[in-house]
């Protein structure tokens, strides 16, 4: 996570009032999108519910001679 | 430096070859070369000697070395320096899993007739993490498309799928498989021409055109580039064969077997369910024999990454692969 | 006889969990909320009846929907705060404003959703429904209280005493959320375009800057660390591991600053008995089972008990001590240990 905070302070001005308490105004932000994060998630039945996919502790667990070029 | 203790993260397993040594950053998923000494140091209970001890143990003839590479290791995060090694325990050299089928491989050629269907419907229900899929000849695409459809909503991670190029092959047809079913990767073997299509952006999918052949003859390659390093590999390849652990093959004719390389056959999916085979103690065998266990894997350096799904060989009492490799250097 | 599980849309911790249940053939229903998802358990299609009190006459608690769900254990991982599950659309006309009614039929059935939370921890469960009656506050005067070391803390809306506290902590302090609502906040700036807020520990070394006036605040004193520790308690249990966050410039003060590329290692660690036992005592009188708890190991060798979060992650601290977490809490619930 890159703290981009200084880059969008002005997106979120905080107020200074008796209301808003101090940890308010340090405030982090992080710029993210969503391509770099390529969401690898898809509805699995057996948890009701979203489940990681194309990624998996040993991958290469059945090996062929064939290697992707790149 | 005389009360100073210097601990490796579990997470950095130095591992012992017979000619080099290396230490395997579990965390990073990439590995250290060093010599076989520091290996040796290394193998001292580091939490119940200083620094100091250390060296003395060695008679102070590696002092400068012990102090520079100690100090290497650190700068590189693989350990770090501490006054009060008591509170730091060693994981658990333990591996356990959920899945009863771990990963599988199934070969299909122009005289296959198992319903393919329910087959991985039944490797779902076995929780199966890892699938591939060896079309050996020319297949038609519409069928592997309605084929597939148990993977919708399938707890299956990633299914690889080996066509076989032929001149009719529908680039269109690809693509909507790969669109249909997320955990589909599919690798066009014997192609023409070599190359690749994007998917999608969301999934960083492509397919990809080779033109090597997939035949039943394939020999499984062996290379520093296909090693895995992780966690859950390392404590696996500690207790059970990393290849052949929990995996299940099926041949083009259904024959059942451990791999599709290997000769003995426990059943046929014509006839059996895969979870009355895999429950077999003789199925299981060689899920227990360990890359410690067998000849020259045993002084490899790369034994708790490599996974090979070579058949293991008896003779005199020793465990032996069938094929082997030589880059135990 | 199923699992309920308390969680929401996406948690893969407890895919893992689920993993282990269905290896030991356990069903489940989970609860995520007002939900489309037909898959999903939902209390508004239920019919409830519970029964208690006068002479002569039994106990029951009856859910049922057509027939009886009988609940084996309970999981309260994520439990769902609010109770607009139970509110459906209806027709009103009158003259009493129609929010103040609303109201007061939330209200009510906050009043019921609270009683099935308290019926459901009656039974075999693990974690808490009431999780939002944790108070950062209070957990860190309770630790104090039990024994616990917790760092110089200051609760202030006076910038003059801020102040005073900062000379006091030697120019170095930290500000944190008192309560953590802004947390994994996402703000969408165009397509595929987000920005993440989140709220770290701040360090302050001066105080010439704005604010001069606010609420009531939170410091404490900064500690440096020789590492960090999390605990995961599980029904008594204490399973810990080192964090060494320091290694890294960016993660010297909050550990969720990280490079991805430089991996933050951890080492499994065994908090001192005397310090396990204290935390026992704490979790017992939170009448918690599970918590995420943190502590800082400081460069003098002090440890400082930070704070505890009822629905922490565990995931980390499972794999990288090698502790199965996942397995533990799966046969935690289907085995029905008595609690230590």
């Amino acid at each position: 996570m890159i703290d981009d905070s200084e880059k969008y302070k002005d997106l979120i001005s905080i107020p200074e009032h008796p209301s808003i308490s101090y940890d308010l105004h340090k405030i982090s932000i992080s710029h993210q999108s969503k391509k770099n994060n390529s969401k690898r998630f898809i509805y699995m039945k057996k948890y009701r519910g979203e489940g990681s996919i194309l990624d998996f502790y040993k991958p290469n667990s059945n090996i062929l001679s064939i290697k992707e070029n790149d | 430096m005389t009360n100073t203790y210097f601990l490796l993260f579990p997470s950095c397993v130095p591992v012992n070859g017979t000619k080099v040594s290396i230490i395997m950053d579990l965390d990073k998923g990439t590995y250290l070369e060093i010599p076989n000494l520091l290996h040796d140091i290394l193998s001292i209970d580091l939490q119940r000697f200083t620094i100091h001890e250390i060296m003395k143990k060695f008679d102070h003839q590696y002092d400068q070395g012990i102090k520079e590479y100690f100090q290497f290791l650190v700068d590189n995060q693989y350990g770090f320096y501490t006054k009060d090694p008591k509170p730091f325990r060693k994981p658990e050299d333990i591996f356990y899993s959920p899945y009863k089928i771990i990963s599988s491989v199934l070969a299909i050629n122009t005289t296959t007739n198992y319903d393919l269907p329910e087959v991985l419907k039944q490797l779902d229900r076995l929780s199966c993490q890892l699938l591939q899929i060896r079309i050996y000849d020319p297949y038609d695409m519409d069928k592997l498309f309605n084929s597939l459809s148990p993977l919708k909503g399938s707890s299956i991670k990633i299914c690889e799928v080996y066509v076989c190029y032929y001149s009719l092959i529908s680039e269109e047809q690809l693509i909507t498989i790969c669109k249909e079913y997320p955990n589909v990767i599919i690798v066009v073997h014997t192609s023409k021409e070599k190359k690749q299509i994007n998917i999608s952006d969301e999934f960083n999918k492509k397919i990809v055109f080779t033109g090597e052949q997939v035949h039943a003859n394939t020999k499984e390659v062996y290379d520093p580039s296909l090693f895995t390093i992780s966690h859950s590999m390392y404590y696996e390849s500690r207790h059970f064969n990393s290849g052949l652990h929990r995996k299940v093959c099926i041949d083009t004719d259904g024959s059942i077997k451990n791999y599709l390389s290997h000769t003995k056959v426990y059943g046929n999916i014509k006839e059996n369910k895969i979870s009355e085979i895999i429950t077999k103690p003789k199925f299981q065998e060689r899920y227990f024999i360990t890359n410690d266990q067998i000849e020259k894997c045993k002084s490899c350096q790369f034994r708790y990454m490599c996974v090979s799904n070579s058949d293991i060989i008896k003779k005199n009492g020793k465990y032996f692969k069938k094929h082997t490799c030589n880059m135990d250097f | 006889m199923k699992h309920l599980i308390f969680s929401e849309k996406t948690d893969f911790s407890v895919n893992r969990v689920i993993d282990w249940l269905a290896y030991y053939d356990q069903s489940f229903e989970k609860f995520i909320g007002p939900t489309e998802n037909k898959d999903l358990f939902i209390y508004n299609d239920k019919t409830f009846s519970f029964t208690f009190g006068g002479k002569g006459f039994s106990n029951s608690s009856k859910v049922y929907k057509q027939s009886q769900i009988n609940t084996a254990t309970t999981w309260f991982r994520r439990p769902y705060k609010n109770c607009d599950h139970f509110l459906q659309e209806y027709e009103y006309q009158g003259a009493y404003p129609r929010e103040k009614l609303d109201y007061t039929i939330y209200q009510r059935f906050r009043v019921f959703w609270d009683f099935i939370g308290y019926k459901l921890s009656e039974g075999h469960h693990f974690g808490s429904f009431k999780i939002n009656e944790l108070n950062k506050p209070i957990v860190l005067q309770e630790a104090q209280k039990i024994g616990l070391l917790v760092p110089k803390t200051l609760i202030t809306n006076s910038k003059e005493e801020l102040i005073h506290f900062l000379r006091d902590c030697n120019q170095k302090i930290i500000t944190k959320p008192i309560h953590e609502v802004m947390r994994d906040h996402h703000y969408e700036l165009e397509k595929d375009e987000y920005l993440f807020i989140y709220q770290m520990t701040q360090l302050l070394e001066e105080l010439d800057d704005k604010p001069d006036i606010f609420a009531p605040s939170l410091f404490q004193e900064y500690i440096e660390k020789e590492y960090e520790i999390r605990t995961i308690y599980i029904n008594g249990e204490c399973y810990s591991t080192a964090i060494f966050s320091q290694l890294n410039e960016q993660t010297k003060i909050d550990m969720r600053n990280r490079d991805a590329n430089e991996p933050t290692r951890y080492f499994p660690y065994k908090l001192d008995a005397s310090t396990e036992e204290k935390i026992n005592v704490l979790m017992n009188k939170l009448n918690l089972n599970f918590g995420a708890i943190d502590f800082i190991k400081s460069v003098e060798g002090d440890c400082f008990f930070l704070e505890i979060n009822p629905v922490g992650q565990y995931g980390d601290v499972s794999i990288f001590g090698n502790y199965y977490l996942h397995k533990k809490i799966a046969e935690f619930l289907l085995n029905k240990k008595e609690k230590k």
